[in-house]
């Protein structure tokens, strides 16, 4: 049986994002993960492959500080997605977003995609601009 | 392990609205629903209310000849949050769409859909497809 991500893992990711922890990152994501940012700001777009990914991940930390509180996590054998209350500061402006990061693994547990979804695409795009 | 509950009510969902049964669709949702289409085009935005986001799914399916297909291909739920990852396809004139969504839904305890997001695999496509 391959190793899975659970629930444990998921948690541990969120507070490797919010301490800024690339290391532990970049070990959950396979060489050729891709990432898929949703909106229309300074961090929307794919990013393909693994280095391209954490360069992403790695300017939105140092850029924006960003913390997240996980709301639930769904998991099945390919798949989980990630409910998280987002919040940050920027330029004086406080946020408070619930985006959902879904994700597509491989068959060693490794994350193959992410997908950032916003519910409030408007205010999603305010924090990241 | 069984099926939950609500990865159930998600299936019918879609399947419904494959067949393009819209009055049996509607009772998928309560009545203040919000359905959020990302991207950047012309149906983007927030739809806020039942009646609002039927009118979005008649828009649709103007303007695809009532061709857009859902296929989900995993369902995950939990009692109050649904994720579904599907391949939407659709023809519009000599335009086709054919990408994987992520979508996040919302759901209350007597099983309608509260509010619903989504993301595709490519979003440049998907925003081409409908300007």
């Amino acid at each position: 049986m391959t190793e899975r991500l659970n629930a444990a893992d998921v948690q541990r990711g969120f507070e490797a994002w919010n301490s800024g922890r690339m290391d532990v990152l970049r070990e959950s994501l396979s060489e050729d993960a891709v990432l898929h940012f949703a909106g229309n700001n300074a961090m929307s777009g794919t990013y393909q492959g693994r280095d391209a990914v954490i360069d992403a991940l790695a300017r939105a930390i140092q850029r924006w500080s960003p913390h997240s509180d996980v709301e639930s996590i769904l998991v099945s054998d390919d798949h989980l997605m990630i409910f998280h209350h987002a919040t940050g500061e920027h330029e004086g402006t406080l946020y408070d977003v619930t985006p959902v990061i879904a994700m597509k693994l491989d068959a060693n547990g490794k994350v193959m995609e992410v997908w950032s979804l916003a519910n409030d695409q408007s205010g999603y795009d305010q924090f990241w601009s | 392990m069984a099926e939950h509950p609500n990865a159930a009510l998600l299936r019918e969902a879609i399947s419904t609205f494959n067949r393009g049964d819209f009055d049996a669709y509607r009772e998928y949702f309560t009545e203040d629903v919000v359905w959020h289409v990302g991207g950047n085009h012309p149906l983007s935005g927030d739809y806020r209310g039942r009646d609002a986001i039927f009118e979005y799914f008649e828009t649709v399916r103007g303007l695809t000849g009532g061709g857009l297909r859902s296929e989900p291909h995993d369902i995950l739920a939990d009692d109050s949050h649904g994720g579904v990852f599907t391949r939407v396809t659709a023809d519009r004139g000599d335009r086709h769409l054919d990408v994987v969504l992520a979508q996040a839904y919302r759901i209350n305890p007597d099983g309608k859909f509260t509010e619903y997001w989504a993301l595709a695999d490519d979003q440049d496509a998907v925003n081409a497809f409908w300007s």
